[in-house]
C-alpha cells in the first residue's frame, strides 16, 4: 500500500545496486575457473597487486597520460584469466561516486594551467580530478580482478603465508563473506518490496532509510549466527586449505616482468615519449 | 557410560533486549536417546538448542553434556561432543564446494589431508551427498543443501546430534528422505521442531517447551496422542491422529 503524501518525493533506483551484487556472486562464481591466472600461487598475485596500487598512487597529482600504459595489467589479468570486463563493470560504476567525491572540488580549487598533449591547456583542477577517477578505476579493477582469479579463501590464505598478521587474513574473509550476506537480506528485502509496489521501480527515501536499517539487523543477526556455525567447526582464526599450490620458476619470472613492467612505466612517460618520437618523424 | 548425557538444570536465558525465552529448565537425556523439543513459534526451542552446543552460556541454572559442564573453560570438549545442525543451511555452509566445507571442521581439528579425504567422504557418503562434493554449497537444491549441512556437523564425529527444525522447507520427498536418514543415526539426537509427524517416526521421547518453560515430558505415543495438552501448547494433533 504506497502511503500517499503532499511533499514531493525523492526517489532512488535500486537497480544499480541489485545488478551489482548479482555481479559479486558471478565474480565468486568466475574465482572457480581454471586458467593460467586462477592457477598461479596467490601470493605472486597478492604481492604485483599490492605493488601496481602503490606504484599508481606514487605518480604526482598530475599524472594522466603516464598512467595509460598500467591498464596493460587488469587487461591480462582479465585476458588471460578470462573475466568478462563486463562482469566488474557495474561494480566498477557502484564505487566510482567515491573517486568523484575525493576529486570533485579540484577543478574548483585549483585553476593552474596545465600544458597537455594533443589536448592543449587544462586547469589542474580537472587534471587531478582526472587523474583520481583514473587511478581509481585502474585499482579497483585490479582489486576485482585478484578476486575473480584467486576467490576470497585463497587471498586469505596467501596473506597468512605473506606473514601478514592473523587477524588480517580473517577480517578479509569476513569482510568478504558478510558483503555477501547483506547483499542476500538486501535483495531478499528488496524482492519483496517490488512484488508489493505495483509499477513503481524507485523507492522512497524515507523507505530507503527504513529498508537499510532492517537489512542491517537482519544481517547483523546472520552474522552472529554464521560466526557461532563457524565456531562450532573449531573455527580458530584460520581456515585451512590444503596447500596445493607451489611458487615454481614461473612465478617468479612473472614476478619480475610484471614489476620490471610497472617501474618502466613509472619512470618512463611512454605516451608521451611515442607521442614525441611520432612528432618527430613527422616534422 | 555418562559420556552422552546430557543434563539441564534450572536453565534461565532471557535476551539482551529483555526478551524471556527460556524459564527453569531441566531435563535429563540418556545415551542413545532421541528426544524431541516441540512448542509453538518463539517457544524457545532454538535457544535451548544454543545452550546444549555451547553457543550461549547459562545465565543460571547449568547444562552438563557428557562430563562436563557447559561453560567457558570447556567449550572445545562441548563442541567436539556436540554436532549441531542449524536450521537454516546457509548459515552453516560458508566454503567453496561441498568437500571444503565438510572438510572445515576436520581440519580446523588439525586431521592431515590424507584423513581429511576418507573422512569427508565417509560423512558425504552418511547424507547420500557423495556426489555433490565438487558443487558450491550456495548452487544446491534446498534438500542437498541440508543434508550437507549434517555431513558439515558428522564429520566432526559428534556423540551427540541437535538439530534445530530439520525439516523445515522441505518438500515431501525430501522430508521422507530426512526421516530415514535422522533414524539411520545410532547418536543421542536432540531436534526442535513443530512437524509432530516427523517426531512420531524418529522420537521416542517429547518435551513440550511453552513460554520457555517445559510444560510435558514424555513417551512420545502419550504425548502426541493428548489433543488437550497439545491445544493448551499451541500444537495439534499429528495428522495421522486426527480422525
Ligand atoms: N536475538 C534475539 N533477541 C531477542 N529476542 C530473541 C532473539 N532470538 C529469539 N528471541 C525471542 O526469544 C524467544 C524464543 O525464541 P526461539 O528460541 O527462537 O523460539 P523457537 O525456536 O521456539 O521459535 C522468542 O520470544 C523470541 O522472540
Ligand atoms: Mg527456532
Amino acid at each position: 500500500m504506497a502511503k500517499e503524501e503532499s511533499a514531493p518525493r525523492k526517489y532512488v533506483s535500486t537497480g544499480l545496486i541489485s545488478r551489482a551484487v548479482i555481479e559479486l556472486r558471478s565474480l565468486d562464481a568466475l574465482s572457480r575457473q581454471s586458467t593460467p591466472v586462477h592457477k598461479l600461487d596467490p601470493r605472486v598475485k597478492l604481492i604485483l597487486v599490492f605493488a601496481f596500487v602503490f606504484i599508481i598512487m606514487s605518480f604526482p597529482p598530475y599524472a594522466l597520460l603516464a598512467l595509460v600504459p598500467f591498464f596493460s595489467f587488469p587487461l591480462w589479468m582479465s585476458t588471460a584469466g578470462r573475466i568478462p570486463p563486463r562482469a566488474l563493470s557495474w561494480k566498477l560504476l557502484m564505487l566510482a561516486p567515491l573517486a568523484i567525491l575525493v576529486g570533485i572540488f579540484n577543478p574548483l580549487l585549483d585553476s593552474t594551467p596545465i600544458q597537455v598533449p594533443f589536448l592543449g591547456t587544462i586547469s589542474g583542477g580537472w587534471i587531478s580530478l582526472g587523474s583520481i577517477i583514473l587511478r581509481f578505476f585502474l585499482s579497483a579493477s585490479a582489486g576485482l580482478l585478484l578476486v575473480g582469479t584467486t576467490g576470497p579463501l585463497r587471498i586469505s590464505q596467501a596473506l597468512q603465508q605473506l606473514k601478514f598478521p592473523k587477524f588480517i587474513g580473517v577480517v578479509f574473509l569476513l569482510i568478504y563473506r558478510y558483503l555477501f550476506i547483506l547483499t542476500d537480506e538486501f535483495l531478499r528485502l528488496n524482492q519483496a518490496r517490488i512484488c508489493r509496489s505495483a509499477k513503481r521501480k524507485a523507492i522512497s527515501i524515507s523507505l530507503a532509510g527504513s529498508m537499510m536499517g532492517s537489512v542491517l539487523i537482519r544481517t547483523w543477526d546472520r552474522a552472529e549466527r554464521i560466526t557461532s556455525a563457524m565456531l562450532l567447526r573449531g573455527f580458530s582464526g584460520t581456515v585451512p586449505l590444503p596447500n596445493t599450490q607451489k611458487w615454481t620458476r614461473k612465478e617468479t619470472l612473472l614476478l619480475f616482468t610484471w614489476l620490471s613492467l610497472f617501474i618502466l612505466f613509472r619512470i618512463v612517460n611512454i605516451p608521451d615519449y611515442s607521442g614525441q618520437v611520432f612528432m618527430r618523424i613527422f616534422r | 557410560m555418562s559420556h552422552h548425557l546430557v543434563i539441564c538444570r534450572d536453565l534461565s536465558f532471557s535476551y539482551p533486549d529483555g526478551t524471556p525465552a527460556l524459564d527453569r529448565v531441566s531435563f535429563l537425556i540418556t545415551h542413545g536417546e532421541s528426544v524431541a523439543i516441540v512448542g509453538a513459534n518463539g517457544a524457545g526451542k532454538s535457544t535451548l538448542l544454543l545452550h546444549l552446543a555451547g553457543v550461549f552460556l547459562p545465565q543460571s541454572g547449568s547444562v552438563q553434556v557428557g562430563d562436563v559442564k557447559v561453560e567457558k573453560a570447556h567449550l572445545n570438549e562441548v563442541r567436539r561432543t556436540v554436532g549441531f545442525v542449524f536450521q537454516n543451511p546457509d548459515d552453516q555452509l560458508f566454503m567453496p564446494t561441498v568437500f571444503d566445507d565438510v572438510a572445515f571442521g576436520p581440519r580446523n581439528l588439525g586431521t592431515t589431508e590424507p584423513g581429511i579425504e576418507a573422512r569427508v567422504m565417509a560423512a558425504l557418503n552418511e547424507v547420500g551427498a557423495a556426489h555433490l562434493r565438487n558443487r558450491p554449497p550456495y548452487h544446491l537444491s534446498g534438500g542437498e543443501k541440508r543434508s550437507v549441512s549434517i555431513a558439515t556437523v558428522l564429520a566432526l564425529n559428534p556423540g551427540i546430534l541437535v538439530l534445530d527444525e530439520p525439516t523445515s522447507n522441505l518438500d515431501p520427498v525430501n522430508r521422507r528422505k530426512m526421516i530415514r536418514l535422522l533414524n539411520q543415526f545410532t547418536h543421542t539426537r536432540i531436534l526442535a521442531t513443530h512437524d509432530l509427524d516427523l517426531v512420531l517416526d524418529v522420537c521416542t521421547r517429547v518435551l513440550i517447551l511453552n513460554q520457555g518453560r517445559i510444560t510435558a515430558d514424555g513417551e512420545v505415543q502419550t504425548v502426541l496422542r493428548n489433543k488437550d495438552l497439545l491445544e493448551r501448547n499451541g500444537l495439534e494433533l499429528p495428522l495421522r491422529f486426527q480422525n
